[in-house]
């Protein structure tokens, strides 16, 4: 490999050697010092071989002697090359001008990409770029993309974060705009909820009702005042109840742990079943899966594979004690209450009632109390409730 | 004049080669071989090539046999190697 790019580099000749006794020509030339590669039999009186383009000359008076013929059939390697690009000398000024106007095109600005655009309209960035000096053809290196981001973050208020970076040579522009805060809006307060007042603080307007009043839905807690703005904190404590119900015997389904397994084919509607076809077990739960054979795009053959999954099931009456039947009803009940509560609601108290206790079955009702934030703001007040 | 060089590589245990100028042969597989100290080709075919060396000529024949280097000192054959003779001539065996 390194001989070859040797060769390459110092420029080598292919020549064909003609005369006779070329066995004894090809010594005399090597211990002269000259090194010849490739050599190769053609006839008893032609050789062809390869040698340096330096070293050519250098046969002429051996070659004077012997009165053997040498011609060159080919000119390889960097020397001849360098002198056949000369000649076009066009192509390699083409090549080269392509590549400088190729770098210039690169080092150019040539489009800009906003995103994250929202609120703010994108002539108002576009008129703000091009006070900070961005157009279309400015050399990229000019640009200082860390003080146009500054100067963009201080002449647009809107802006809370700016990111701006080269992709090529178009310029990527990333805004995150400020959240403004939502000016109050006007109205009353009014209760969310059923309750009784446990604490009330007027900000804003002028309350109507006074901590202890029992208060319904809807019912008006705080109006405006002169500027139309109503705001305050209205805590109430809140019942909610539920009632549940538990028997002392109940029913379970009990996987007793035996499956089995049969398969069978689909053909149209009908479904045929290879081997046994009675279920296996007296009570079971049947699982069935079906699989089609031949799918593509939307081609289906109407042939599928199914498979029934037997399990068989045991079914156990399960007896509860007093306490076991309050336990589960109290959690039926308490299921139920949980539901009605929204997020975050801290519970104060529970209370607990039985309603009904049998032989078979017992009723009870379960009470929380919380408390909470009821006020709620209704807008456009219209004077009525 | 040889003897006294023979004498003084045994007493040294020096390679031969080097001292007395005689062939050293390097054979790679069957397709490529490598020989120091030649005095030159006398004959080339690409079915056999004779290369003479001090005291004879090594004879290698093959198929497309060809000379892939040669200089003052060595050469490389390069081709399918068939065989390799040895043809002893004149002077005494080192």
């Amino acid at each position: 490999m390194i001989t070859k790019i040797l060769h390459y580099w110092k420029g080598y000749l292919k020549i064909d050697i003609r005369g006779n006794a070329l066995g004894r020509f090809i010594s005399q030339i090597s211990d002269m010092g000259i090194l010849l590669w490739k050599i190769e039999y053609l006839t008893y009186d032609n050789y062809r071989a390869c040698i340096h383009k330096d070293d050519y000359n250098k046969l002429r008076p051996l070659l004077r002697k012997r009165k053997c013929q040498v011609r060159i059939i080919e000119k390889r390697g960097l020397p001849f090359f360098l002198l056949k690009i000369r000649k076009r000398l066009f192509l390699l000024t083409g090549i080269i001008l392509f590549l400088v106007i190729f770098q210039l095109g690169a080092s150019l600005l040539w489009s800009c990409e906003i995103t994250g655009l929202e609120n703010i309209e994108e002539e108002v960035i576009i008129k703000a770029l091009k006070e900070a000096g961005i157009r279309k053809g400015i050399l990229k290196k000019e640009l200082d993309l860390r003080k146009i981001e500054n100067y963009l973050l201080q002449e647009i208020n809107a802006i809370s974060w700016i990111d701006l970076r080269w992709q090529g040579t178009r310029l990527c522009i990333d805004i995150v705009e400020k959240r403004l805060v939502e000016p109050v809006e006007k109205g009353t307060i009014v209760a969310s909820k059923d309750g009784i007042i446990t604490k009330l603080i007027v900000l804003k307007g002028q309350a109507v009702v006074k901590e202890g009043d029992t208060v319904t839905a809807g019912q008006l807690l705080i109006l405006p005042g002169k500027d139309g703005e109503a705001r305050g904190i209205v805590k109430a404590e809140i019942w909610y109840e539920a009632v549940g119900e538990s028997s002392f015997t109940e029913r379970v389904i009990v996987n007793s742990g035996k499956q089995k397994t049969y398969r069978g084919v689909k053909i149209g509607d009908k479904l045929v079943q290879l081997g046994k076809t009675t279920p296996p077990f007296d009570q079971y739960r049947l699982k069935r899966t079906f699989k089609k054979i031949f799918e593509w795009r939307n081609i289906s053959l109407p042939i599928e594979l199914f498979k029934e999954e037997y399990q068989e099931i045991i079914i156990i009456e399960m007896n509860y004690t007093a306490a076991g039947g309050l336990f589960r009803a109290k959690e039926k009940a308490l299921a139920g209450l949980l539901s009605q509560l929204d997020d975050g609601i801290i519970i104060n108290s529970i209370y607990q009632e039985v309603l009904e206790s049998g032989d078979e079955k017992i009723r009870l009702r379960l009470i929380i109390k919380t408390e909470e934030n009821i006020a709620c703001l209704k807008e456009d007040f219209s004077g009525r409730n | 004049m040889d003897k006294l060089k023979r004498q003084f590589i045994r007493v040294f245990e020096l390679p031969p080669d080097i001292i007395m100028d005689l062939p050293l042969l390097m054979l790679v597989a069957d397709n490529k071989l490598y020989l120091e100290n030649h005095k030159g080709i006398s004959y080339f075919q690409s079915e056999e090539i004779k290369i003479k060396i001090k005291y004879g000529f090594i004879i290698i024949t093959g198929r497309n046999l060809s000379i892939s280097e040669i200089n003052r000192e060595s050469l490389a054959v390069s081709g399918k190697i068939l065989s390799i003779t040895y043809e002893q001539r004149g002077g005494d065996r080192p």
